[in-house]
């Protein structure tokens, strides 16, 4: 393989290896942890809306779960991104290698935290006597890739931009939190008002995460909801590499 | 310069935007708006003009005040910065030398570590594996190879570092500032490789303040001043030159010498260059010692536990083992400091009180042998001192050139809701035994923490009340915030108050009268405020280096740069004051010991 294309790839592998390694530490429950977290918000939504308000849906928790680990990938990479670039000020102000790879070993870290995920929704569909369809083995890469990218895109948008207005980082953390209401994870896209539904479509994130919960609950490979999603993430993508490409030059002078 | 140019740059210029009115948030830049857009279009220009050529196996060095321009030369080079006019050529494999800790990180291991640094350089993972053995021998750490590097220590570190550029087998080698770290024999390796990197024909650029390495390594150097290239010629001529023009000439012979001829003729490494407050000629003689750079006096910390647990005090907030410094520990620092032209010492703790020191007769012995450490000096609360005979303490007071005495409130009820303890009596009992045994009293002094608004008659009648005479004496009701440390949103007792949290921006120049040592060894850039010994003002451990070589060392000189950040732990520190006030407290040169109170 050409030296230049194996170097990238080593940097990615090497970059890769550290987060994680410093994601579970010397911790032997940090696997766990991090399962743990969605667990976590899986019930106190089902407290809220199940047991509280009631929410008039069979398998409501599998529901839940189906939608929130792919989210929390999502989300985990979004909330890291604005510091990113800043943690690695060290070497980016001193080495010349293309800082992209910083990105892509970031949310390549959460991706991989997430295939870790994977079992755990299949204990809870075995748990309410449902099992993995066979269409997982195409849907889950499929679906990945398009979140991949995606992810990829839009943290890089906000890595970049945020050296140059440093708000950006609080910012972030709401505008993602809008995003988890905006996006039909606690509700199904059915329960939003008929003359409100269409809208649903204008978040990136709704065809992506319908498109999940489908594949895990139903085992059914929605193609509209995937092409709508591909092309978010196209786009995602696309911007999120022209505004790093259009800054990456002035990021060591202003680290 | 036989070879053909490998680096050239051809009237290369760079100004930077003044990007601080946008990283400031947006916020600052919408509240000033009109200035934030004019600067938008205003820029700091740092380097002018400026062409070279760098010729194949040559060494070159690049020198210059603080600001000139030099790493941002390094940058460009490196191709991370890129140049706003002019024109570049690098032609060959390039591997800059990362400065301490960059591009390690402290949860890997030294070896994990060796493989990170190793392809961020360039090399790919089996080209770092097929070298791995010999990188591992040439940093003599193969026992910490499977430690985590957060157990390192800075010099450990920059074996690491250097060991793995020791063998990128570079092309051109970028080295900004590295030689003034690690041990003698390490460094003495650094120059052996590098001499072999020379005759191997690697290029080597270095960036350094050590003029001693530009003459005896550099083929050539170039001068930058102003942000011109000022003079590029043989390393003999430009250094003299230098030497003649800046203020760096005059700390040459700071040190009076003394037993520590060996701090190295190693000419002028000077901290404060660029800092235009600080006159440097002036204070040569106290700002320098062999040409290196060193602050007004140190300060010990001995032991770190104390009798008292202040509602103003950091103490509880520490969480350093409370220890006291083993007597070893304490002999290389008296040595160190001696080496480096000694000065005023002071023994008071961080946190703590120096008459809980089991060593302290021993430790006053110690220092009656250094005849450069010219006064000796601490701050107590007297609590502790009736653990001394009176022999012992007549011997301590007797040696003592300035004791300050805390005093925690002059009433019962004030004192112990100040120290959390119910030592008043006790405290009146054990000054007036101070009192009694100093056979010169005008080297006491007093400092009142008071909690309660008091007024010079009711000090002075307290004072005439219970040691019938005046003792000269400070007094405050409000507080520090220890750095931020402390909750200054919840109120004190009484009329007690904090002092008000600051925002400083700007380099503080309490560095420059003292640095700290803590018990254990630790060296802390600043006496301040550093109760946990923040690793942030870290400059490593009196065990691994000598305490000048600290005071020097890249961190430290990162730390008085005032074109790098402010420290977070200074951001809100409420004793902090800006280096542009100089002039207003230049006595502490003459009298450090004003200065600091004990």
């Amino acid at each position: 393989m050409h030296h230049r294309t194996q170097h990238i790839i080593d940097l990615v592998v090497v970059l890769t290896h550290k987060e994680m390694k410093v994601r579970y530490k010397n911790n032997v429950l940090g696997y766990l942890w991090s399962i743990v977290h969605p667990l976590a918000f899986a019930f106190v939504f089902f407290v809220a809306f199940k047991v509280v308000m009631r929410i008039d849906m069979e398998n409501y928790t599998l529901f839940l779960i189906a939608g929130l680990f792919p989210w929390q990938w999502f989300s985990n990479s979004v909330m890291a991104a604005p510091t990113v670039f800043l943690n690695n000020a060290s070497i980016i102000k001193k080495v010349n290698f293309p800082r992209s790879v910083v990105m892509l070993a970031a949310v390549l870290q959460d991706a991989i935290h997430y295939i870790l995920s994977i079992p755990v929704i299949v204990l809870f569909l075995f748990i309410f006597h449902q099992r993995p369809s066979l269409s997982w083995l195409w849907g889950i890469p499929m679906l990945m890739a398009i979140q991949f990218l995606m992810t990829y895109g839009v943290s890089l948008l906000i890595s970049s931009i945020n050296l140059f207005f440093r708000d950006l980082e609080r910012l972030t953390g709401i505008i993602i939190t809008f995003m988890f209401y905006l996006t039909p994870i606690i509700y199904p896209e059915t329960m939003i008002p008929e003359n409100y539904r269409d809208l649903i479509n204008l978040n990136p994130l709704s065809p992506l995460m319908i498109s999940w919960r489908k594949l895990f609950l139903e085992g059914t490979i929605d193609p509209l909801s995937i092409m709508t999603s591909f092309v978010y993430a196209l786009v995602a993508a696309a911007v999120g590499h022209m505004v790093y490409k259009r800054l990456v030059w002035k990021f060591a002078e202003v680290l | 310069m036989t070879g053909e140019p490998v680096i050239v740059f051809d009237r290369v210029s760079k100004s930077y935007p003044l990007y601080h009115h946008i990283t400031g948030g947006v916020k600052h830049f919408i509240f000033n708006l009109p200035k934030a857009i004019r600067s938008m279009n205003s820029s700091y220009e740092v380097l002018r003009e400026i062409s070279f050529k760098v010729h194949k196996g040559e060494t070159f060095g690049i020198i210059g005040k603080n600001g000139a321009g030099k790493s941002t030369a390094l940058g460009i080079m490196a191709g991370v910065i890129k140049q706003s006019s002019g024109h570049v050529e690098v032609r060959g494999r390039i591997s800059p030398l990362l400065a301490l800790g960059g591009g390690f990180h402290p949860e890997l291991s030294g070896r994990e570590n060796i493989m990170l640094n190793g392809v961020l350089l360039g090399l790919t993972r089996a080209e770092v594996t097929a070298r791995m053995a010999e990188i591992i021998e040439f940093s003599e750490l193969s026992d910490f190879m499977d430690q985590p590097l957060r157990t390192y220590s800075s010099g450990m570190f920059a074996r690491l570092g250097f060991s793995v550029v020791a063998h990128l087998d570079p092309e051109i080698l970028l080295i900004d500032e590295i030689l003034a770290v690690g041990d003698i024999d390490f460094q003495k390796k650094c120059f052996l490789k590098m001499e072999e990197f020379k005759k191997k024909g690697v290029t080597i650029v270095i960036v350094t303040h050590s003029l001693g390495d530009v003459e005896t390594i550099c083929d050539r150097a170039m001068w930058i001043e102003g942000h011109e290239a000022k003079m590029i010629e043989g390393p003999g001529e430009v250094v003299a030159r230098y030497k003649g023009s800046s203020s760096n000439g005059a700390g040459g012979d700071g040190g009076d010498g003394g037993d520590g001829g060996d701090a190295g003729e190693g000419p002028a490494s000077n901290l404060f260059e660029g800092h235009e407050a600080i006159d440097t000629k002036k204070h040569a003689s106290r700002l320098f010692s062999h040409g290196r750079s060193r602050p007004v006096m140190v300060i010990c910390e001995t032991v770190n536990s104390c009798t008292n647990d202040c509602v103003i005090c950091a103490y509880g907030k520490m969480t350093r083992p409370r220890s006291v410094m083993p007597m070893e520990t304490f002999e290389k620092f008296l040595a160190d400091y001696s080496a480096m032209g000694g000065g005023a010492l002071s023994l008071t703790p961080v946190v703590g009180d120096v008459f809980l020191d089991d060593f302290l007769m021993e430790r006053i012995a110690a220092i009656r042998k250094h005849e450069l450490i010219t006064s000796l000096s601490f701050t107590t609360n007297a609590v502790a001192s009736d653990r001394l005979t009176d022999e012992e303490l007549k011997f301590v007071l007797d040696n003592t050139d300035r004791v300050h005495i805390s005093v925690y409130g002059i009433d019962d009820e004030e004192y112990s809701a100040m120290t959390r303890r119910d030592h008043y009596k006790r405290t009146v009992r054990n000054i007036k035994r101070i009192m009694g045994l100093s056979a010169d009293k005008g080297r006491l002094r007093l400092g009142f923490r008071f909690l309660k608004k008091r007024d010079e008659g009711e000090v002075q009648a307290w004072l005439l009340e219970n040691f019938g005479a005046l003792i000269p004496y400070t007094g405050t009701n409000r507080f520090a915030n220890w750095g931020a440390a402390m909750d200054t949103t919840s109120g004190l007792p009484f009329s007690a108050e904090w002092l008000e949290e600051k925002t400083n921006r700007s380099q503080c120049l309490i560095p420059l009268v003292a640095c700290q040592v803590f018990a254990d060894g630790g060296v802390s850039f600043c006496h301040c405020d550093d109760y946990d010994a923040d690793e942030e003002l870290s400059l490593g451990n009196i065990a691994e280096n000598t305490l000048i070589d600290l005071y020097n060392s890249e961190k430290a000189r990162s730390l008085w740069d005032f074109e790098h950040r402010v420290p977070d732990f200074c951001r809100k520190c409420s004793f902090h004051i800006p280096l542009s006030e100089l002039p207003r407290y230049e006595s502490a040169f003459e009298n450090p010991l004003d200065f600091i109170g004990g």
